[in-house]
């Protein structure tokens, strides 16, 4: 299935540029959920995260945030974060995590513990 | 979703976080882990299953082929190769070998895979154990369907002419058996490199092939008198001979039979991505490549492994691969290829001087600037740290 997409794809980028790309390729790799899932272990192949609900969103999220640290100096990063899915919130939810757990030992220092 | 105006919408949000936190107190506590993608792929790539080795057959008066079970065999495409692991004396070794059946003969009542191993000419320290002491029924770790060594119809000619010398028949045995089973839609012309007649590997195997998308061409190159057949070596002018118009031309042999067609094919002015090469496996001897510095040969460094939070002090020698030390001291990375291209065995340099073997190097721009080598194909030429994941 993926090689019918792959070939469906390539012919019609080919016909909108008005080249053949089938005559310049010179490596071919064709990614599916079942790649991503094997080379990363991402849950049901997800490349960057599961897509943001009515109900399950960055401000529902954002406004939940202190509730929801359950595990005091655990803090996640990845695209099932915060700011949600696509690969520019992916890495600020890492950021962001690093920055809640920097805070934290900063705080824990200005504490002495 | 309606906007209903500005403050509303912002009112609106409450609404939400209340829905979320009923979701919350309404979930069940037992996680979901139904991941059908994930089953799929792990179908599809099991990573390392136990091999039973169930036949033991001639290829030639040289080479033998193993025969393997298994209870769900892997699916793998027609040229692949798989990495078999043993244990000889206190190294744990892997090695790469190109599977010599069919993807289909992984399906049926009797799934099985074969690779066909030449016994070596100088000392091979993987493929003389296996020919002189694997037995029936012995039960190998082996990584099944790896490489890119394989026909892609999107990216190939449609006519494959495959230059083959000695062992490096193998992929294309599979790939010609795919196509003699209806599997593979592709025509392949097999050239053939041997130095006698009465030692071409698995000649019968391949004959059996032979059908009008299958055509094998046996090119000898000793003392044949009673040769009728094609003579001398894979030359330009032989290639074009069994050649069409477009073509793709994929080569498997040894090293020096490489370094012979590199040239014999730029005489043809074949397009680039019409060629495709099978990684060969670690170099034979260091030291024949340029910028390997020769006086250092010898020594022995002291290699420090970091795995997690431990670390471990190891011999390292200066002509071999960081994977072999690492291989001797029982340290288990996970290699594939080790030809420096897959990338498995990647780990990052702390500190210390090292050679990567140019003809192994497989490392993209990112590695070369972070100090990530492949331990396949990377030398110690001082002391030196490293950090890597442990098996």
């Amino acid at each position: 299935m993926k090689k019918k997409n792959a070939e469906h794809f390539i012919d019609l980028e080919s016909k909108r540029l008005g080249v053949n790309l089938r005559d310049h390729i010179l490596e071919l790799v064709i990614e599916a959920p079942p790649t991503i899932s094997h080379y990363t272990g991402a849950f049901q192949g997800s490349v960057y995260g599961y897509m943001h609900t009515m109900d399950d969103h960055i401000v529902a999220r954002l406004q939940m945030g202190e509730k929801e640290n359950y595990i005091q100096g655990l803090s996640f990063a990845g695209a099932h974060q915060i700011s949600g899915d696509g690969m520019g919130p992916a890495v600020t939810n890492g950021r962001k995590g690093a920055k809640i757990i920097l805070d934290m030992m900063e705080e824990d220092k200005k504490e002495g513990k | 979703m309606k906007v209903k105006g500005f403050l509303k919408d912002v009112g609106g949000a409450s609404r939400v976080t209340k829905r979320r936190q009923a979701a919350f107190d309404n979930a069940s506590s037992v996680p979901n882990a139904t991941d059908p993608i994930g089953a799929v792929a792990k179908a599809l790539h099991p990573g390392f299953i136990d091999l039973k080795l169930i036949e033991i057959k001639d290829a030639s008066k040289t080479a033998k082929t193993f025969v393997f079970e298994a209870p769900h065999l892997p699916y793998f495409k027609a040229g692949q190769f798989l990495t078999i692991v043993l244990k000889i004396g206190d190294s744990l070794v892997t090695r790469p070998y190109s599977i010599s059946s069919a993807p289909y003969q992984t399906r049926g009542e009797h799934p099985i895979v074969e690779i066909t191993v030449r016994k070596p000419k100088e000392n091979g320290f993987v493929a003389d154990y296996l020919y002189d002491n694997a037995k029936v029924g012995d039960t190998f770790k082996g990584e099944v369907g790896l490489g890119e060594f394989h026909y892609e119809p999107l990216r190939d000619a449609k006519h494959v002419v495959a230059l083959a010398g000695g062992s490096g028949i193998t992929p294309f045995l599979s790939m010609a058996r795919e196509i003699r089973y209806g599997k593979l839609d592709m025509f392949l012309t097999i050239l053939f490199g041997s130095v006698s007649e009465d030692d071409i590997i698995l000649r019968d195997e391949l004959e059996a092939c032979v059908c009008d998308k299958v055509r094998v061409v046996h090119v000898l190159s000793g003392d044949n008198p009673s040769w009728k057949g094609e003579k001398g070596f894979l030359s330009a002018e032989l290639i074009k001979k069994y050649s069409s118009e477009d073509t793709t031309y994929f080569v498997c042999g040894p090293q020096v039979m490489y370094d012979f067609l590199a040239k014999e094919l730029e005489k043809l002015r074949i397009p680039r991505r019409r060629i495709r090469f099978e990684v060969f496996g670690q170099a034979r001897d260091i030291t024949k490549f340029e910028g390997y510095p020769v006086e250092k040969k010898d020594e022995v460094y002291k290699l420090t492994v970091c795995m997690g939070i431990d670390e471990k002090e190891i011999p390292a020698k200066a002509n071999e691969p960081i994977a072999v030390a690492l291989e001797r001291a029982g340290l288990k990375i996970h290699t594939a290829c080790r030809s420096g291209a897959c990338g498995f065995c990647r780990l990052k340099v702390l500190s210390g001087e090292f050679f990567v073997c140019p003809a192994n190097d497989g490392r993209r721009h990112a590695d070369i600037d972070f100090n990530y080598v492949h331990a396949c194909s990377t030398y110690p030429l001082s002391d030196i740290k490293i950090r890597v994941n442990i098996e």
